[in-house]
């Protein structure tokens, strides 16, 4: 009923129907109608890449052969999409902040965009992969093989399962570079390529659904009769091994696929539109898978039960409809699988095709092209395309070539799992770009690479084993004899399950490297910025971390660039657009550090993070020195700066406290030495009369025969003594009490002209006794101080008595003036004695102070009226001074603050 | 906020039980030879927690609010999307 061309007609049929597809789609969002290619729908469908030939055949098979195993390849999964808010999102987030093209460029980006790990990964993407596009390749030939084989036609007409294969790998290669590499878009996103594997999940799910529901509900009659029958037949579902290491191995290897797959990346990450889609895809995805998987037990079990022993397993989803007689869901089921393998190949190339386009061709034509500048126009962007176009060929007849070399060995069946644990070596390094600040990029490269040799030597290379007696040599007995690197039986590790034994090994070798690696080694400036844009994508809110030093390059060497990258059309949207938010028009735009970076993350998204970083680094710089350098030495520096600049303020502090205490200090022995010198003076001045009181009383006590007359005159110098002496006291507590501010001060408004006249009338007489004209010059209007009436007489009693006691000129003057300026009253005491040296009038004012030339004659003096008098005067906030005068003698003036008018009104 | 965080980690715990619950030994107390309707007790048990984790997952997603989301394009936002979180903004401030 159906032939071998027929089917293959069907085959290709149903590829121009996603060309079709494709080309509308793409059509449809040029126009701006994003509404329903742009759903969460769409996304959660063409994540559903995941389940390849490989799942849509092969889980029938491994349930039949080896029970729940299969279920673990979509619990993996599940677990990642519920907790989709914590590691997917964030890998979504950093992947648009950042413009992620593939996962190459997400770890090369994080670790200090480095090529090298670019390459790395690429290459250990490539590895894995392309045996698994063989395993598509060998899906479909040998699913039209058995569907056209039940007609009895064992050779497909004239077609070999090569050139089967041939054609449909060129097919393919043909849809990818036509809708994979149509332009260099922005963010690599593909929507027509979207919307067709969007299509192809819907068809294979629909495809699976109907061959589940035909066997359980129409041929065989409710699911519990499936079991029972099984059972039945003596088939076991409980084999005891289900639930072993193998078990978790597989479900950590495809919870490792789901992130690190390269066509998952690409879809889930790269082409993701809206953060938000996840909300609908971390439900949905499992729900996909769901479904997807709920009616293999009961196929796997009834094509046991059923069809004669012998039969394949992994065929059972076209066999069971073709015993059955219905070759039309058998059709149907065809295309299921067909659609699943084409839609693994078509995303796998268009990712592994811009990893190698990205991190391998760009950086190779960079380094050879020196000048960017001399090439004509649009040169990076025709090399990107050429190049991805190329190596789309590439990468499926390498698959091709995988196919044909290992089709019929063991090595192919198994490769779905090798792949897996081939591309779980980024995950340790893919978790620390997202949560682990210290990683650096020399852990990362030896750890990819430690746990892709490891990798290699366990899991991959067994593989091959059966296929030739060197390396079943090898397996056996390890190289050169040596037993402990037997690859199924590293270090004597023996007895296991030989896909557990490598996921061990290698993942934590990977780890360990990784965390030992990033431990020993350094941080490079440019890596810890990029660490930290990612660690912290949610808390950071400035984007803009880059920032390019030199501003050599002009917004036209830039342009000349981006266009060459971007395409014309590109480059002036973004010139313009940036142009329009700074507010300038195109021709006059700055470039700033902003639009460095922006500019930076828009090539990023065509060329990756590496070559982008290159690419303007090298438009920028005149080659002198690199970012990396300058931010190394603003950072060592910017520690220098902290560390003295802390050292410097602490110094200040101590040097500001030394000069305080040594204030302090200063003071305190000036204090001292003005104690001892108060003491000393003190003493002299009691003693003086205190000689006297002793010698005069000694002389009464022993001489009984002096004269009343004598006796008298002794007893009374002793009395005028002690009045002294107790006047001297008083003076001195009182002083004492002055400068302590003991006494209660008051000011009180008085007129200090009242005070004066007064004062002249005590001293009047006091003159005239020794003959000295007292009289006054100039009298002030009456003005109110404030002050103490009688502190301020003995104030001028003691002004007026000093000047009439010191005075020795043959015409004796003294001169009393007063007078008021704008605010003060001013009393002014002149006379025209011998005047104070300039020696003199800087102590004058010091206790026990008298003026040297006139220690002539006791003079009843103590010293201590000056000091006193100019204490009085402080407390009534006037001042004391001795004045330059013109005439010879000496000019003390009084000057007292004026109390307000108000208060004279008050008073009077 | 705090109800924010609280279904952070109601989404947290969801994902690690659900891995909890597919490894020994959890899932070896289910492997024992029992049928339900005719269906092995294990088969049940693992669809069972499939479907409950996509379930929960699917109550939950609609109620995490994603404050710190950049600036969207225009009309990227779903609308669905749209409507829970002003809902549960509501809410809040009914509270």
């Amino acid at each position: 009923m159906l032939s071998a061309n027929f089917v293959i007609f069907i085959a290709v049929a149903y590829v121009f129907l996603l060309f079709i597809l494709a080309y509308f789609s793409d059509r449809v969002s040029k126009r701006g109608g994003k509404s329903f290619l742009n759903s969460p729908l769409v996304y959660t469908l063409s994540i559903s890449v995941y389940a390849t030939s490989w799942t849509f055949y092969g889980a029938v098979g491994s349930a039949a052969r080896s029970g729940l195993e299969f279920l673990a390849i979509y619990l993996g999964p599940t677990i990642i999409f519920v907790g989709w808010w914590f590691i997917l999102r964030k890998l979504v987030r950093i992947g648009r902040e950042q413009r992620i093209t593939s996962i190459a460029d997400l770890l090369s980006s994080r670790f200090g965009k480095s090529n090298r790990l670019g390459v790395l990964v690429t290459l250990i993407a490539v590895i894995g992969t392309t045996p698994y596009i063989a395993l598509q390749l060998k899906a479909i030939t040998t699913s039209i093989q058995v569907i056209s084989a039940s007609e009895n036609s064992p050779s497909l007409s004239g077609v070999d399962d090569g050139s089967l294969a041939l054609g449909i790998a060129a097919l393919m290669a043909l849809f990818t570079i036509f809708f994979g590499t149509r332009n260099i878009n922005a963010n690599e996103q593909h929507h027509g390529v979207v919307a067709a594997i969007a299509f192809e999940a819907i068809v294979k799910l629909v495809a699976f659904l109907a061959v589940g529901i035909f066997v359980v509900f129409y041929i065989g009659s409710g699911v519990g009769n499936i079991f029972t029958s099984a059972s039945e037949a003596n088939i076991d579902i409980y084999s005891a091994n289900n639930f072993g290491p193998r078990w978790i191995a597989i479900l950590f290897l495809s919870a490792a696929a789901i992130l690190c797959l390269p066509r998952q990346f690409q879809i889930t990450v790269v082409e993701n539109s809206n953060e938000d889609h996840l909300r609908t895809a971390g439900w949905a995805f499992p729900a996909y898978l769901f479904l997807m998987s709920i009616f293999t037990i009961p196929i796997a079990l009834y094509g046991l039960s059923t069809l004669p022993a012998g039969s394949n397993p992994d065929m059972f989803v076209l066999t069971l409809p073709l015993s059955e007689g219905n070759s039309l869901l058998a059709l149907f089921a065809f295309i299921g699988g067909f659609s699943s393998a084409t839609s693994m190949i078509i995303i796998a190339t268009i990712a592994l095709s811009i990893m190698i386009s990205n991190h391998i061709v760009m950086p190779i034509a960079l380094r050879s092209s020196d000048n960017l500048g001399t090439e004509d126009g649009r040169g990076i962007s025709k090399l990107l395309l050429t190049s991805r176009r190329i190596s789309i060929a590439m990468v499926l007849f390498l698959g091709f070539l995988y196919f044909w070399f290992a089709g019929n060995s063991d090595a192919l069946a198994a490769i779905g799992l090798i792949s897996f644990a081939g591309v779980a070596q980024f995950l340790p390094s893919m978790l620390a770009a997202l949560y682990w600040r210290e990683a650096t990029v020399k852990g990362a490269i030896a750890a990819t690479l430690v746990g892709f040799l490891v990798w290699g030597w366990t899991l991959f290379l067994p593989s091959f084993g059966t296929s030739s007696q060197f390396l079943a040599n090898i397996i056996d007995n390890g190289p050169w004899g040596l037993s402990f690197l037997r690859p199924q039986a590293l270090f004597g590790l023996e007895n296991m399950d030989p896909l557990v034994h490598s996921v061990f090994w290698s993942i934590l070798l990977n780890s360990f490297t990784l965390i030992i690696g990033s431990l020993i080694s350094k941080q490079s400036s440019l890596e810890r910025i990029q660490a930290n844009l990612f660690v912290d994508i949610f808390s950071l809110k400035s984007k803009n971390q880059e920032k390019f030093l030199r501003r050599s390059a002009t917004a036209n060497d830039l342009m000349f660039v981006t266009q060459r990258v971007l395409g014309g059309k590109r480059a002036l949207a973004i010139f313009d657009n940036f142009a329009k938010q700074s507010g300038v028009r195109r021709e006059e735009l700055i470039v700033t550090p902003d639009f460095i970076s922006l500019l930076e993350k828009e090539l990023a998204g065509s060329i990756g993070a590496a070559s982008a970083h290159v690419v303007l680094s090298k438009v920028l710089s005149g080659g002198e020195v690199s970012l990396e350098e300058v931010m190394q030495i603003a950072d060592e520096t910017q520690q220098v700066i902290e560390y003295s600049h802390r050292l410097e303020q602490t110094t200040k502090k101590l040097r500001s406290t030394a000069k305080e205490l040594k204030q302090a200090n200063f003071r305190l022995r000036e204090l001292d030495s003005q104690k001892d010198d108060f003491l000393s003076k003190v003493s002299h001045e009691v003693r003086t009369p205190m000689t006297s009181i002793r010698s005069f009383s000694e002389i009464l006590l022993t001489h009984k025969d002096l004269s009343e007359e004598q006796r008298m005159k002794f007893v009374n110098t002793i009395n005028e003594e002690s009045k002294r002496l107790t006047s001297l006291l008083d003076e001195i507590l009182d002083l004492n009490a002055l400068e302590r501010g003991e006494r209660v001060w008051q000011n009180r408004p008085l007129n200090g002209e009242d005070v004066l006249k007064r004062v002249i009338n005590i001293c009047n007489p006091l003159a005239l006794q020794k003959n000295i004209s007292l009289f006054r010059k100039k009298i002030a209007r009456e003005d109110l101080i404030n002050g103490d009436a009688d502190r301020l007489a003995q104030v001028f009693i003691n002004l007026i008595s000093n000047a009439i006691k010191y005075n020795d000129a043959k015409d004796p003057i003294i001169e009393v003036n007063s007078y008021s300026t704008k605010d003060k009253y001013i009393v002014e005491v002149i006379d025209n004695g011998a005047g104070i040296s300039a020696q003199d009038a800087d102590i004058i004012f010091e206790k026990f102070a008298r003026g040297r030339r006139n220690n002539n004659g006791d003079d009843g003096g103590l010293g201590l009226g000056l000091a006193i008098s100019r204490e009085i005067v402080g407390k009534m906030n006037g001042k004391l001074e001795l004045v330059n005068n013109s005439s010879k003698g000496a000019c003390f003036r009084v000057s007292l603050p004026l109390g307000k008018k108000k208060s004279l009104m008050v008073a009077q | 906020m705090a109800d924010r965080r609280k279904l952070e980690n109601i989404a947290f715990t969801l994902s690690l039980f659900g891995a909890i619950a597919m490894v020994p030994p959890i899932i070896s107390l289910f492997n024992v030879e029992k049928t339900i309707f005719g269906v092995p007790l294990i088969i049940i048990y693992l669809f069972g927690l499939w479907l409950f984790l996509i379930i929960a997952t699917f109550l939950l997603s609609k109620r995490m609010i994603n404050e710190d989301r950049p600036n969207l394009e225009e009309g990227e936002k779903s609308g669905a999307g749209n409507i829970e979180e002003i809902n549960i903004e509501n809410m809040e401030g009914k509270e």
